[in-house]
């Protein structure tokens, strides 16, 4: 814990952490005993369900110091037979106590490594406390609470709206858990996921999950995610694939680099949840750009490669965005499909569908993954580095649909987009895969397009179609392709 | 490193001549196709060598694409260019001679967008 020396009587005067530092202090003060009670700071005994109400003070005495507390401006937030909580600015904590207060600091999460810090006040080492006449015979001590500390926690939080957890729904939307019963669960197939990096989250420490990372040439530190990305999407692929031998691969800058090395480790199954927007910036309703740039051509060339080597590659479609590698013929390309709290299915609005001009017949997407709804697809409990920018951006927004309701810097967050998606579809391609090591990633896209469940209801994101959003429709469609993943009856197919 | 040598270094992926000449090529590079992509195989070796040489480092090759990376002066210097402080360019990179014959082009990478957002 940091400390910063400072006069409570100018708060403003110093912000030296990225936190602010609060307005209001939060007080719990004691009560005064009554004349027949005891006070609970000289009880030997500990205190309990059987003994407490011998600390009980009158309940006279707490109207008293409510009606004082107020008269000096604080304000009462709750009530208690033995204490009161109340609030009110350092200054008047420091006037009415005569307490010199000072700004300390300390990580929300507690955590291995250093995270976002917050800041409160509390008194000085060796401040002085008094209690005013006013108070002297209602009161016996007045605390500020320190903020509290967050545990890093393998289960998550409860947020109020319908969502989807990892692994249990995920899974069983899927249908990957009538896979799981047969034994089916990934074992001893390789996947490798491209992505901003992976934290070992309690989330996947406590679930015994098998993971390594591996770091791209420009990347660094293989023990951070600093934006939380990867770290959350990767459960989407133990969700349905528990036993794979799972690789995040950290990127930098350069994509490619990290794609070439994901083809040096020679795995079963490449998924990235990430791309390019080929649109013209400048057109007003985002005209696609007739060809892949030549900044793109040697990702093109190592997309292609890693299929020619029998490696199954799954991209994402985007999230409105004209995503290339997702519209490479060769790739299996992921869209999103909502399934609300009564299972009935339709087309993410959040998620990607459009022709690919550079890729004349190329449809986007094959078929699709669980993706939430604009405005921000908001779905999926997932795991991230707690304090990483992801973790923050979206506990910020405020209530649903705005925000997701998470408190910032816990370490988790619920997202989706079709980022969620491919992860899910690769990590069926590794169910696949245990179960005929033998299939070729042209084999593997079929079976999902035989097997997925159509779904005809619902938009796509029309941003991603020149402002035209394609609908779903009975049978293939432009929304959601083949429709949503069937791990289930994928497995049967093979 | 610290981070501001970081900041500013750069990463290019350099994009070798095919083996064959290119003339014939398909117009999309995909799994039935790809290996008429290929450099020769002394090419992706003798390319690597000369761009360390000019003082790149080499991150990783394929047999069409080597991987560099490098302060932005070597690369300004190197190809003539004049970079913005995203590393991008308006104009093409100007290949020096000395790889000219092998190297189709070299385009310097920009971290994508992660499909969570839109």
């Amino acid at each position: 814990m940091r400390r910063t020396k400072r006069s409570a009587r100018k708060p403003s005067a110093r912000k030296a952490t990225a936190a602010p530092v609060p307005e209001q202090v939060s007080i719990e003060v004691l009560l005064a005993p009554s004349p027949e009670g005891r006070s609970p700071f000289t009880a030997v005994e500990t205190i309990c369900h059987s003994n407490v109400e011998n600390f009980l003070p009158s309940a006279a005495t707490r109207d008293q110091a409510m009606q004082r507390l107020a008269r000096r401006d604080f304000k009462i937030v709750a009530v208690s037979p033995y204490s009161l909580s109340v609030e009110g600015t350092p200054e008047l904590f420091t006037q009415t106590f005569g307490t010199e207060l000072e700004v300390r600091h300390q990580t929300r999460v507690q955590t291995a490594h250093p995270m976002r810090m917050i800041s409160y006040f509390a008194p000085a080492e060796e401040a002085a406390w008094e209690r005013p006449s006013d108070l002297l015979d209602v009161i016996e001590r007045a605390y500020i609470q320190p903020p509290a500390i967050y545990f890093e926690s393998a289960l998550p939080p409860r947020v109020r709206y319908y969502h989807l957890n990892a692994p249990g729904d995920v899974a069983m939307l899927t249908r990957a858990s009538e896979v799981h019963r047969e034994g089916i669960t990934g074992k001893g197939v390789k996947v490798v996921m491209v992505d901003s990096g992976f934290y070992w989250h309690p989330f996947y420490k406590q679930r015994g999950y098998r993971a390594e990372v591996t770091l791209a040439p420009d990347a660094q530190n293989t023990r951070r995610d600093d934006n939380g990305h990867g770290t959350a999407e990767a459960a989407n692929v133990f969700a349905i694939a528990p036993d794979v031998s799972f690789v995040m691969i950290k990127q930098g800058r350069n994509s490619t680099a990290a794609f070439k090395k994901a083809i040096d480790l020679n795995p079963d199954i490449i998924t990235c949840s990430w791309g390019y927007d080929l649109v013209n910036a400048a057109s007003s309703n985002r005209r696609h750009l007739p060809r892949v740039p030549n900044t793109l051509r040697a990702l093109e060339l190592e997309v292609a490669r890693a299929v020619a080597r029998g490696i199954v590659v799954v991209f994402s479609a985007g999230n409105g965005h004209v995503s290339f590698p997702g519209m490479h013929p060769d790739v299996i390309s992921i869209g999103g499909v909502f399934v609300d709290a009564d299972l009935s299915m339709r087309a993410s609005d959040y998620a990607s569908a459009f022709d690919s001009r550079p890729y004349p017949g190329r449809h986007v997407p094959d078929l699709c993954g669980l993706v939430g709804m604009q405005p921000h697809a908001i779905y999926i409990m997932l795991p991230l580095q707690p304090g990483c920018e992801i973790d923050m951006q979206l506990a910020l927004g405020g209530a649903f649909p705005g925000g997701d309701e998470t408190q910032s810097g816990d370490g988790w967050t619920v997202i989706s987009g079709t980022s969620a998606a491919a992860p899910q579809l690769a990590a069926v391609c590794a169910l696949l895969l245990q179960k005929n090591p033998k299939l070729t990633p042209q084999e593997i896209k079929q079976v999902l397009l035989t097997s997925a469940r159509d779904c005809s209801d619902g938009t796509a994101n029309a941003a991603s179609n020149e402002g035209v959003a394609l609908p779903a429709s009975g049978g293939v469609d432009g929304a959601t392709g083949h429709g949503l993943v069937d791990a289930a009856a994928a497995v049967k197919l093979i | 490193m610290t981070k501001s040598d970081l900041a500013d270094r750069i990463e290019a992926e350099v994009i070798l001549r095919p083996a064959s000449g290119g003339a014939e090529l398909p117009p999309i590079p995909t799994a039935e196709n790809i290996r008429q992509f290929e450099a020769a195989p002394h090419v992706v070796d003798e390319i690597s060598a000369k761009l360390r040489a000019m003082g790149f480092v080499v991150t990783t090759v394929s047999p069409f694409t080597i991987s560099i990376s490098g302060p932005r002066v070597l690369f300004e210097r190197v190809f003539r260019c004049k970079l913005t402080s995203g590393g991008e360019t308006s104009a093409p990179l100007v290949l020096p001679e000395e790889i000219a014959e092998h190297v189709e082009q070299v385009y310097i990478q920009t971290p994508p967008i992660y499909f969570n957002q839109v």
